[in-house]
């Protein structure tokens, strides 16, 4: 049996209604708070957000087999998280190239992921964006971009 | 005063460069007038209140039109709104008249831009004189509104509306409590304890989800169009658009000022009602001028008429209204009833700046055609790697914080599930947008009564305010109810 994507869904919004309503309930208590406290409002919305996510789940297995979760979207799922991974990757890497550096590796990295073969040009391209982009912030919106610490390494050398 | 608001600062090259980005944006299938909105919105940190919006109204207006070039050359609309002009647009320049059917786009589009900024003029004041009279329990009110307008921004489905409204509601309690300053949901990261921005949440939701959905996609199609020149209608020709654009004004002045709506419907209801009152009715589908005119006309008053509720009540109805929005709230504006008060030279400046951008978005159309031609044709790896720069650079120049670079991934993240769930977006940002003004006035309006809760009965506006609340959502159940019988009834 495959499960249709409301039911899916829906199983997700009550996983979050759950988590959401625990932490909620974690609030500590203000001598400072009102009667509806600051958990109070919250509380209510994780309520309200598992009854949501129950429904969607009911209504997804009164549809059962009609739009199923499609294995071969895996595929195509996995190629956008790779996209995100890239962008991770620019908050790892910058503290240690730097803006400059890292914008240019990202304009590279981005598009040869998104498709576009590894050249000369394109290397070129990236280079020339990073310093126009560090140009712009760093520059002309005086911006505090990261350095990156290899700036300190050869001004410390 | 709209003039002074202007001319004292750099609102009005703000706006020659917001149109220039809009038409591009706009342009390019994929990035809708929120989304090209949404780029800008961090670098207006550190802009004057009144050159911020101007800028990102004039990309709205801008990307209205610009949407329409890749509608008619390529059968690609750029935006959401333009896809009704591909019908008859294409057909046109299939019968080699492309150059035609943009004249007829940009001079109906100057004139929609030109009538929904004269009915935001003449609607937004008077509502807004209205709303100043509110207490706590009215403001609760009007937000619980706002949340009403999620039935009619459910794109069909009502409870997939309401788990993104309540989602964004989540988000919006993050942060220290409004009323006893406890810390909620922060994890212990100070980061998220002055709250989760909207304009993060935006970002993250509409522009790197779809840059998401674009790696995963095929390049669209080249287009081979140099030398294309502009042609304007002639007289003759010009008389035989009147009806059509009068349609797209009525029409657009309405859908624009009902939350949810948006450009989209008013296009398409524009171009349906053209077709009904025309006396060439078998042209349409053909190559129509009209069937290019009348949509035109009302995807552009949209721009102006679609911020009458956002300006007078702080109720944002389109995707492009929320993302203005967050531009006001980056500089500390709160658009509803005191934003006429506080920041009249805001206000007036935005009007004159809307009349500028309609004025340049037709002196840049005249000239930007092989441009955006060019920028059509770039392959879609370089544009994808360039905004997901401009995305991390624009971000991290708001606060120098990498954590909110981070935020904006997971927002996108969860954008881009949302889109593969068909979540709609924009109940979450309502949510995330109204949801303080709601639990703050809420909880103000209790402890003014003592924890009475039928304080909220008692005052007028805010009685008025549910009443309207419950029966918005009520028509809109019914609406959807019957489009959903009749659907089934063809089927």
């Amino acid at each position: 049996m495959t499960l249709s994507r409301d039911a899916i869904a829906g199983a997700f919004v009550a996983a979050l209604a759950l988590g959401y309503w625990l932490v909620a309930d974690d609030i500590p208590r203000s001598l400072l708070a009102d009667a509806v406290g600051a958990e109070g409002v919250p509380k209510v919305l994780g309520i309200l957000l598992g009854a949501l996510g129950l429904a969607l789940i009911w209504r997804g297995i009164r549809r059962v087999g009609e739009r199923g979760a499609d294995r071969a979207r895996w595929r195509v799922h996995a190629r956008a998280m790779g996209l995100l991974a890239v962008g991770l990757g620019y908050i790892v890497v910058i503290p240690w190239l730097g803006f400059a550096v890292t914008t240019a590796l990202l304009i590279v990295v981005a598009a040869v992921y998104a498709g576009r073969p590894l050249g000369r040009d394109l290397v070129l391209i990236g280079a020339v964006s990073g310093a126009v982009f560090w140009f712009v912030f760093a520059k002309l919106l005086s911006v505090s971009v990261p350095p990156g610490s290899w700036t300190g390494l050869w001004m410390g050398s | 005063m709209a003039w002074h608001a202007l001319t004292q600062s750099w609102a009005i090259p703000a706006a020659l460069f917001g149109v220039i980005w809009g038409i591009f944006g706009g342009a390019l299938p994929g990035i809708s007038p929120s989304i090209a909105m949404a780029l800008l919105l961090p670098f207006t940190y550190g802009m004057q209140p009144v050159v911020a919006v101007v800028m990102l109204a004039a990309v709205y207006v801008g990307a209205e039109y610009g949407g329409s070039i890749p509608a008619i050359l390529i059968r690609t609309p750029g935006t959401n709104a333009a896809a009704a002009t591909t019908i008859d647009g294409y057909e046109m320049n299939r019968q080699g008249r492309a150059g035609l059917a943009l004249g007829i786009s940009l001079s109906c589009g100057l004139i929609g831009g030109l009538f929904g900024l004269l009915m935001l003029i003449v609607m937004t004041e008077p509502l807004a004189r209205v709303a100043l009279a509110f207490t706590p329990p009215a403001y609760f009110a009007l937000g619980v509104l706002g949340l009403s307008v999620i039935a009619s921004l459910s794109g069909g489905s009502l409870l997939k509306g309401l788990i993104a409204g309540v989602v964004g509601f989540m988000v919006a309690t993050v942060g220290t409590d409004p009323v006893s300053g406890v810390p909620r949901f922060t994890f212990g990261e100070p980061d998220l304890l002055t709250g989760i921005r909207p304009i993060l949440v935006m970002v993250g939701l509409f522009a790197v989800s779809e840059m998401l959905i674009q790696v995963t996609e095929p390049d669209w199609t080249k287009t081979e169009q140099s030398g294309m020149r502009l042609e304007f209608p002639d007289w003759k020709l010009w008389k035989r658009l009147v009806p059509g654009q009068a349609i797209g004004c009525a029409i657009g002045t309405f859908e624009g000022v009902t939350p949810g709506a948006g450009g989209t419907v008013a296009a398409f209801m524009t171009y349906n009602e053209a077709k009904r009152w025309s006396k060439h009715p078998e042209e349409f589908g053909k190559g129509s001028p009209e069937g290019v005119a009348a949509p035109e006309c009302a995807n552009n008053v949209v721009t102006g008429s679609a911020l009458v509720p956002l300006l007078s009540l702080g109720i944002p109805g389109s995707n492009s209204a929320a993302v203005l929005l967050g531009g006001f709230l980056i500089h500390g504006l709160s658009p509803g009833p005191m934003l006429f008060e506080r920041t009249p030279d805001v206000v007036y400046g935005l009007y004159g700046g809307l009349l500028v951008a309609n004025a340049l978005m037709f002196i840049v159309g005249l000239i930007i055609l092989p441009p955006c031609l060019w920028l059509v044709n770039r392959p879609k790896p370089y544009l994808i790697a360039f905004i997901l720069a401009l995305i991390f650079a624009g971000v991290f120049s708001i606060h120098q914080s990498m954590f909110d670079i981070g935020l904006v991934l997971g927002f996108g993240l969860l954008g881009y599930a949302m889109r593969h769930l068909d979540l709609p977006f924009l109940p979450m940002v309502l949510g995330v947008v109204l949801g303080h003004m709601v639990e703050s006035n809420y909880r103000r309006s209790l402890v003014l009564s003592g924890g009475d809760h039928t304080i909220f009965l008692q005052d007028p506006v805010s009685l008025g305010l549910l009443i309207a609340s419950i029966a918005l959502m009520s028509y809109t159940i019914v609406r959807e109810r019957r489009a959903a019988k009749q659907t089934a009834g063809v089927t």
